[in-house]
């Protein structure tokens, strides 16, 4: 049973990026991207890491693409350009992606994962302490970039309100 | 899965009901009868008007974007109807298992914003865009109180799953979060707002208002699909509804210690005090005008988000100092 619900998922990621790729409209293209960050939630749920499929959920498809989405379409409703992508610089894009893609499939095969054993059933908690105990360092750069990145999201919005 | 059947038959039923109950509490409020014709006191008049909103036409203009067109309401549907897994009925029947419960909760939620948004855009039409835009806009801005104010109880409980949640309630009414910890009262008033906004219900209906959009996204659609936005905003009233009575006022847990425990009674308990809720959020649409559109974004980004941010600084302390 979880196997096909796993093949179902993938397809559903595949099918969301195949539409990012193929499709000339770019608001398409932005609901497709919906489509397959929830399928590689659905993924990440299969593999017992809810935690991930829920930020994932949250962040990515109900934050990023919405704003993506919002950007994209007052674009539209400003400039009166018809919103449609295109392919421009197809060799550069197919080396840089190609060279992208064998690093990652290289360093990602080489990898060594290890399986953590975490109790599935309190796994938030878990994760909780040790990111303020074992990964406190990381956690709290991470919490400084967001706030210099909030500050100057405030500021730029404050300059452009000046003009 | 019991739970999911059994709220998906409610949640039907129930929609039937409410759409009665709040055009009856609206004449009550307004001091008229409201509908009196179609049956004893007019209690079947939403069934007549659901069998006349079958047979209509799916309308569809030649202008849509068809396939974002057509598959809208059924996302704002199926975004507000996932939530609905994680809810407990009662002590036997709890949701789905997963850890991040309540948390889950309001992610799925949040993604029936992007069903509104492709319903707006792709009936291309001015109104529908602007009554998408202000929901996306309203939606996203008091997601931010609303999950704030999930995070004081769920410092105060120690758990993200509902049942659990509810559980730990359960011994009469001193045991209830809202009486038992008083400090999480003004999160309960930030919560019960926010959750109207999420809901799109007035005062915070700007983006329906008839009066100035003629509907706003849903504009475009007739008929069944047009069903299914109403559908999705009582099921989005319920599911918060549910939450709130899970979160702040004891779940299936029964006000009395020993009165009326049993999954039977339990399930009662719950639901009652959800329609109770809904009956509050159907009192406020009735008696308070409309916001503006910047009234709306000053009260939750300069009043709501401060408050409930100090909230969950001053909730974290009685954790420290009063609980253990």
């Amino acid at each position: 049973m979880g196997i096909f619900i796993q093949i179902l998922l993938v397809l559903l990621t595949l099918l969301g990026v195949g539409i990012i790729v193929y499709t000339r409209n770019i608001v398409h293209a932005a609901y497709a991207l919906c489509l397959a960050l929830v399928g590689i939630a659905g993924i990440y749920v299969i593999l017992m890491s809810e935690l991930l499929a829920v930020v994932q959920i949250m962040l990515y498809a109900g934050g990023v693409v919405i704003l993506l989405a919002f950007g994209v379409m007052m674009t539209n409703r400003l400039r009166g350009d018809k919103v449609i992508s295109g392919s421009n610089n197809a060799l550069i894009g197919a080396i840089i992606s190609l060279s992208l893609f064998s690093a990652l499939a290289y360093l990602i095969s080489n990898a060594n994962f290890r399986t953590a054993n975490i109790d599935h059933n309190d796994q938030i908690r878990e994760i909780g302490i040790s990111f303020l105990t074992e990964h406190i360092v990381a956690f709290e750069l991470i919490a400084f970039v967001l706030l210099v990145a909030l500050v100057g999201a405030a500021y730029l919005a404050k300059m452009a309100g000046d003009e | 899965m019991i739970s999911f059947v059994f709220y998906l038959a409610f949640l039907l039923i129930f929609v039937v009901f409410a759409v009665y109950a709040e055009r009856k509490t609206a004449a009550f409020i307004q001091n008229r009868l409201g509908p009196m014709e179609v049956g004893p006191k007019g209690i079947l008049q939403t069934i007549a008007d659901l069998l006349k909103m079958l047979q209509k036409e799916d309308i569809r203009a030649d202008a849509v974007d068809l396939i974002p067109f057509l598959v809208a309401p059924f996302i704002v549907f199926a975004a507000v109807f996932t939530g609905y897994s994680v809810l407990p009925i009662n002590e036997v029947v709890g949701g789905s298992g997963i850890s991040a419960g309540v948390f889950f909760l309001l992610a799925v939620v949040s993604l029936d914003v992007l069903g509104i948004l492709m319903a707006g855009w792709a009936s291309n039409n001015k109104y529908s865009l602007y009554g998408a835009m202000r929901s996306v806009a309203q939606i996203v801005s008091y997601e931010v109180p609303l999950g704030i104010s999930v995070l004081c109880v769920v410092i105060i409980s120690g758990t993200l799953d509902l049942s659990q949640m509810s559980a730990n309630q359960s011994h009469g009414l001193l045991s209830w979060h809202i009486v038992n910890h008083p400090v999480l009262i003004i999160p309960f008033i930030i919560f019960f707002i926010a959750s109207l906004a999420e809901s799109n219900r007035t005062p915070f209906d700007l983006p329906e208002s008839e009066s100035e959009l003629i509907g706003g996204y849903s504009t475009e659609y007739s008929g069944f699909r047009w069903g299914m936005f109403m559908l999705a905003e009582y099921g989005m009233m319920l599911l918060l509804s549910i939450l709130g009575a899970v979160m702040f006022f004891g779940g299936w847990s029964s006000p009395i210690d020993d009165f009326g425990t049993g999954p039977i009674w339990g399930s009662i308990w719950l639901l009652s005090k959800a329609l109770i809720l809904i009956f509050v959020q159907m009192w406020v649409r009735w008696t308070l005008p409309r916001l503006r559109v910047d009234q709306l974004m000053s009260l939750s980004w300069k009043y709501l988000t401060p408050l409930s941010i100090v909230m969950l600084f001053i909730c974290a302390l009685w954790k420290l100092w009063i609980i253990s």
